[in-house]
């Protein structure tokens, strides 16, 4: 009856595609106006002499669009219930305006919640890297699905 | 991080960092540019799903101790300076572990956050510079912990 993916629908070693994602020299504006308003957010004359090396990308927007890469990839038509958190992001090297970030978000874990009949839990590890193949970040975390059953 | 040099760090330190609160207009903006998902996105399935109505993306709420913490830090950036004292440059973070949404944060929510320093080390592989190990947390209106992670970032030694 529904189209959506649930948690039968995902298994170990399954990879969905990420990218490709031109990160815009606006987008990286606008996102740090609102959360992460520093220089080397902000300003480009500020961020080619700072430890960043140009304009670049908060962390947590480089965060935010992983989730919304992975979004577009499956979780926006599944039935995703939410997560309790992820393990670790790792911000590995700056992501800069103009960078074209791609990668793979893999499935590395699932199993059925004993104590909440109906829900799941997947685990996975993403990556995305720049253009050049440079690593950029690293996510590794578990979301709630909804089973099919239920 | 707050305008302190790797001396200055002391385990157990608490920074209070203020509030930032989610309202129906920035949960939806957020969660439509970076979390387009039915539960979200969609009042129905928020209230078949885990929180009963319609919640802030989670990385939202850590973006909001983000906000907080720049204007705390910008802040003691600034008390320091007009004191005539050195500021540290600001260092990057390799980034965050143990991210934790314990609760969901609902509209019109004001939560508060704040940042404990955990550890504070120098590093053999930079010169002149260290690492602070922290714990972030933020807290709604009745005390509920929401969200935790633990961060660390490069700090300047004096």
């Amino acid at each position: 009856m529904s189209a959506l993916l649930h948690f039968e629908d995902f298994h170990e070693g399954q990879r969905f595609a990420l990218g490709p994602h031109t990160v815009g020299r606006d987008a990286i504006i606008a996102f740090a106006q609102e959360f992460d308003p520093q220089p080397f957010h902000l300003d480009e004359t500020a961020a080619k002499s700072s430890l960043l090396g140009g304009l670049a990308a908060s962390g947590w927007h480089s965060t935010a669009i992983t989730m919304r890469l992975m979004c577009d990839a499956c979780l926006s038509r599944s039935s995703i219930l939410g997560s309790s958190g992820m393990d670790e992001v790792k911000w590995l090297s700056p992501v800069l305006a103009g960078d074209v970030l791609s990668g793979d978000f893999v499935i590395t874990a699932t199993r059925a919640s004993a104590s909440r009949p109906g829900i799941g839990m997947v685990n996975f590890t993403t990556k995305l890297a720049g253009g050049d193949g440079r690593p950029k970040i690293e996510m590794t975390g578990m979301f709630f699905m909804r089973r099919r059953s239920s | 991080m707050m305008g302190l040099y790797l001396q200055e760090f002391t385990p157990g330190e608490v920074f209070q960092l203020g509030s930032y609160t989610f309202t129906a207009e920035n949960i939806r903006a957020y969660s439509t540019a970076f979390a387009p998902v039915g539960f979200h996105m969609n009042a129905d399935q928020a209230e078949q799903g885990l929180f009963g109505k319609t919640a802030a993306a989670g990385f939202h709420t850590c973006s909001g101790w983000m906000t907080c913490f720049v204007a705390s830090n910008t802040s003691a950036r600034t008390v320091r300076a007009a004191k005539g004292e050195a500021l540290p440059e600001i260092g990057p973070s390799p980034g965050i572990a143990k991210v934790r949404w314990p609760r969901p944060v609902f509209p019109g929510e004001a939560i508060s956050y704040r940042s404990t320093v955990v550890a504070s080390r120098a590093l053999a592989s930079r010169s002149g510079w260290g690492m602070v190990t922290f714990v972030s947390e933020g807290h709604n209106g009745e005390g509920t912990l929401v969200m935790s992670f633990e961060g660390r970032v490069l700090v300047q030694a004096r």
